[in-house]
């Protein structure tokens, strides 16, 4: 019975994989939620999402090892090695600089949008581009009762959005076919 | 059964080790717990290892019902108005004083008022409520909203308000 349970979920994780690989042009992602809380990616934040009851998310992410498959193909609301690296570095820039970023990006750009969009990996040239795209999209953007999870969620949704930018910047770019 | 209540209560002793230091993220895509303490959200397949270590004899459930091994809320329940005020204070107070500068400017786009010089002078009428708040970002923030809700004509310029 147990077996089954493994395979299961084994098929559950590789095959969502899989039906992402196929087709000729992928089609470009335009936004990004990260939908796990405290108890992380995997099964049980499928079902819990990231503000429901951590502890059973907790309980279903160690059932039948389904998060640690998540993680490796980067399935079941797990990001992949390089765009969970983009977060990461995301989430640290922003939570000391969110009040700065935010400033510049209301009067269309400075020092520390300039650092921004070096952690998105953008193209010097493309600067304009990305200045322009934080101050339309900044009451999108910037939303007062965000948290830092989620405001990174929203810079970078607001750059996905953007055609130039999905091919100027490569983590951009990264992020919209992965 | 008997083995159950072990089971728990060590993972429970583990996830009250004082193993978290002041990090960026205090954990990563594999969630909280004893793998988040030790590790935090190094990137990578350490996710893994931390994965298997969180759901090591139950320590991330404990931590998320006691609040220890790194599962901590604080990145998730601050905002980016707590932030701003939190980090602000200083000149948004001389700003509001003065009427003009860039802390102003930047509370009035994070709350989406077209009319900046309205919004400072309704502040400046109650400076002595922004003096007296308390120096964390939270109750400034309360303060500010309070004050600017009073104001009927902010709340219909101030598109982020409500």
């Amino acid at each position: 019975m147990r077996k089954w349970n493994v395979a299961l979920i084994f098929l559950l994780a590789v095959f969502s994989v899989h039906s992402q690989g196929y087709g000729a042009k992928k089609k470009a992602k335009k936004s990004i939620s990260r939908e796990y809380g405290m108890a992380g990616c995997g099964l049980g934040s499928i079902l819990m999402g990231k503000n429901d009851n951590q502890v059973f998310a907790s309980t279903t992410n160690g059932t039948t090892t389904n998060q640690y498959l998540g993680i490796t193909f980067g399935t079941l609301n797990c990001l992949d090695a390089k765009n969970y690296d983009l977060f990461e570095k995301l989430e640290a820039y922003l939570q000391v600089n969110s009040t700065k970023v935010l400033a510049e990006a209301a009067r269309g750009g400075g020092e520390h949008t300039k650092a921004l969009a070096q952690i998105f990996g953008c193209a010097q040239h493309s600067q304009r581009d990305f200045d322009s795209a934080m101050q339309r999209d900044f009451s999108l953007i910037f939303r007062k009762d965000l948290n830092i999870p989620d405001l990174s969620d929203s810079v970078t949704s607001a750059l996905l959005k953007d055609e130039k930018l999905r091919e100027s910047c490569t983590g951009v770019n990264y992020l919209a076919y992965s | 059964m008997r083995y159950q209540w072990i089971r728990w209560g060590l993972g429970f002793s583990l996830s009250v080790l004082p193993l978290s230091q002041a990090s960026a993220a205090p954990f990563g895509m594999a969630g909280c717990g004893l793998g988040a303490a030790l590790f935090k959200d190094r990137p990578g397949k350490v996710q893994l290892f931390v994965a298997t270590t969180n759901q090591a004899i139950s320590n991330q459930s404990s931590g998320i019902t006691s609040g220890t091994s790194n599962c901590t809320d604080s990145l998730y329940n601050k905002s980016v108005a707590t932030y701003f005020l939190e980090q602000n204070r200083k000149p948004l107070l001389s700003d509001i004083a003065r009427g003009e500068g860039e802390a102003l400017l930047g509370l009035a786009s994070l709350y989406g008022c077209s009319d900046v010089k309205a919004l400072s002078s309704t502040l400046r009428e109650h400076f002595s409520e922004l003096l007296n708040s308390d120096e964390d970002g939270w109750s400034l923030q309360t303060t500010v909203e309070a004050i600017m809700n009073r104001d009927s004509k902010l709340v219909h310029q101030c598109k982020q308000l409500a």
